[in-house]
């Protein structure tokens, strides 16, 4: 795949959106000879594979959007590996299944992270996989409400619908 | 000795270039002109006594709050004053969500004096939406705006709004106006032109229905430059074609065939003088209500087309058919995008030698492209049109012509406005890149793609190992 440069300058490319699988390796080659790519559009399931291969990405990246428009692929991000692997975000949107992940992010991408959006999952998907589970339980969108409000004064956030957003510094 | 260096230290001085802090106001200005607000106000504020001095005084910023940190939002206002701005760009996207409320309790709106240019995007709160456009439809305030853009497909935006958007449009300043809004505010709820605006560039993102147009032209009287995806005439009457019972007996096969070919007649759009450059992004019209609409502009000196997907009128590819439409022209450029029929009986060395006529070649120098794919034909002027460019899969039934194949320099510039590039690699063959001009100008050109690569890696490979194999003299 990296032999794509013969058709293409990739010293140009600066927004690069994948739709399709393409072998963990030469995505990785692909995204090496990209040295002044800003924004990344991806699925969660090319995270699981770079996790796999331990990949990192050390420069800081303008925005990584995990695709919402991929329905076959709207499974959380295993946020730690995440994190781990692209250390220098500035824009971030990405699913979310729980209030400890989100902390995560604004703790460990803090350096260059300027807005955030959480995407969290809906009362109804989350009723539906814990139908049996004990019904006093806070629904996930009260949790996440409670934690928008423990969020610092300066930072500007907002829930909607199933967005939180958050706009840091 | 000591003479001789004294003098060559003057000459050194005199030829050197001066620095950042001795260049004169004028020329200080004009960098600033070029560089953006985050960069004026985080690099080179309290620098110097004098550049605090020059920032204060230049009055052309260009605000741009769109995909801004926080941090930089606060600095800026903080270090600006409204009536230094003459450019806004508000957005309260995903990005900036809230950024509106934030804005208005820092500013107000009619203290932004010499503002002439202003861009809302994505204002879902229609009372700060109204309480900025309300400053503005006051004839006394901000005299100077010429340019106002409104983008929000979203927007259920209500009365209110709409009487005051069509108050801000009737502003004596007010030179260029563009819309992407609702559907409806152009189709079934038509925004309402109330009195005659000076506006001489209208842009609205979608389809107007005709008689949204007539009123556009109406109301608007000196529009020069009109730019609309596509016209509806689903409410209009073909005065050519009132349906007598033998015709309505006919099959729906043979009525569509007379549609293509006959020709067809509306009421009259009420074309202006002043109207020359007309934009079509979208265009589903079939060839015939095109003719109708180009006989009844007659001023129009520039034309851009471009279709719509699944575009099915053949007639469209028809050069010859277009040379009385267009031959007072100035600049025609099109890209058509038409699906074959099955039974169609094109072909492309008789359409591509409809556009090698002395009118095409000599006359007016427009040159064209034309890609087959299956039963898909592109057609499309040089330099291409669009900012995006699609790499098809090539099927066994590629076909390429061009009129431009002596013409190098055009072939150079020939995708210089691509910006965005969707590779769709699952099929891709070598004589394909081979023949069009496109791979030669990624290479050339020096403005940076958003490539948008669609990979299926293995029939890439094959792809890859054909051209490197076989031929790398043509890139």
């Amino acid at each position: 795949m990296t032999d794509i440069q013969t058709i293409l300058d990739l010293n140009n490319v600066e927004k690069l959106i994948r739709d399709e699988c393409v072998p963990t390796m030469d995505f990785i080659a692909l995204l090496n000879l990209m040295p002044n790519l800003q924004s990344i559009k991806t699925t969660t399931i090319l995270l699981d594979a770079l996790n796999a291969a331990k990949f990192c990405h050390t420069k800081c990246l303008r925005s990584f959007v995990i695709d919402p428009n991929c329905y076959d692929d709207q499974r959380p991000v295993n946020i730690e590996p995440f994190c781990a692997m692209f250390p220098r975000i500035e824009k971030l949107i990405i699913p979310v299944d729980n209030v400890d992940s989100c902390r995560y992010v604004l703790d460990q991408l803090n350096q260059d992270l300027i807005s955030v959006i959480f995407r969290i999952p809906s009362n109804d998907s989350v009723l539906i996989e814990s139908e049996n589970e004990n019904e006093d339980e806070n629904s996930t969108d009260d949790m996440f409400s409670e934690w928008i409000n423990e969020l610092p004064k300066q930072y500007r956030c907002q829930k909607k619908q199933q967005q939180i957003h958050i706009w840091i510094k | 000795m000591g003479n001789k260096n004294h003098k060559l230290k003057k000459i050194r001085k005199f030829i050197s270039p001066p620095t950042l802090d001795e260049l004169p106001v004028e020329i200080l200005y004009k960098i600033l002109d070029e560089l953006d607000v985050s960069t004026i106000f985080i690099s080179l504020y309290h620098v110097c006594k004098r550049f605090d001095k020059i920032l204060s005084s230049y009055n052309k910023y260009h605000l741009n709050f769109k995909n801004i940190s926080l941090t930089n939002f606060n600095l800026i206002c903080s270090r600006i004053h409204p009536e230094q701005v003459t450019e806004l760009t508000l957005s309260d996207d995903d990005d900036n969500l809230g950024i509106i409320e934030l804005f208005l309790s820092k500013f107000s709106f009619h203290t932004f004096t010499r503002l002439h240019s202003l861009t809302l995007i994505q204002i879902n709160n229609e009372e700060f939406l109204n309480q900025i456009l309300i400053s503005i439809a006051d004839r006394n305030s901000l005299v100077n705006l010429s340019s106002i853009k409104i983008i929000n497909v979203d927007e259920t935006y209500g009365d209110l709004f709409i009487e005051v958007i069509m108050t801000v449009l009737t502003k004596p300043s007010l030179r260029q106006v563009y819309f992407d809004l609702s559907y409806s505010r152009t189709t079934t709820n038509p925004l309402p032109w109330i009195e005659q605006c000076s506006i001489k560039q209208l842009t609205f993102r979608g389809i107007c229905t005709v008689n949204f147009v007539r009123n556009t032209l109406i109301c608007v009287p000196t529009l020069e430059i009109f730019k609309v995806d596509d016209f509806d005439f689903d409410e209009e009457i073909d005065l050519n074609h009132i349906p007598t019972h033998q015709e309505d007996d006919s099959s729906e096969e043979e009525n569509y065939e007379n549609q293509l070919t006959r020709k067809v007649q509306f009421a009259s759009i009420e074309s202006t003088n002043n109207l020359k450059s007309l934009t079509l992004n979208a265009c589903s019209m079939s060839m015939s209500k095109l003719e109708w609409v180009l006989q009844e502009i007659i001023t129009l000196k520039r034309f851009r087309l471009i279709t719509a997907p699944l575009y099915d009128d053949e007639s469209i590819l028809d050069g010859y058919r277009w040379e009385s439409l267009v031959s007072n022209m100035e600049k025609f450029q099109f890209v058509f995008s038409v699906n074959l029929s099955n039974d169609s009986k094109w072909d492309a060395d008789t359409c591509i030698e409809k556009f090698q006529t002395p009118f095409w070649i000599n006359e007016k120098q427009w040159f064209v492209t034309l890609e087959k794919y299956d039963d898909e034909i592109i057609l499309y002027t040089l330099p291409y049109l669009n900012n995006f460019f699609v790499l098809k899969n090539e099927s066994n039934l590629f076909e390429y012509r061009s009129t431009a194949n002596e013409n190098l320099l055009l072939k150079i510039q020939s995708m210089n406005n691509v910006h965005d590039l969707y590779i769709d690699a699952s099929n891709m063959k070598k004589s394909q890149l081979e023949v069009t001009n496109f791979v030669y100008i990624l290479f050339n050109s020096s403005i940076y793609f958003r490539i948008f690569l669609f990979l299926v890696f293995l029939m890439l490979q094959i792809y890859i190992s054909m051209v490197n194999g076989q031929n790398q003299k043509h890139f």
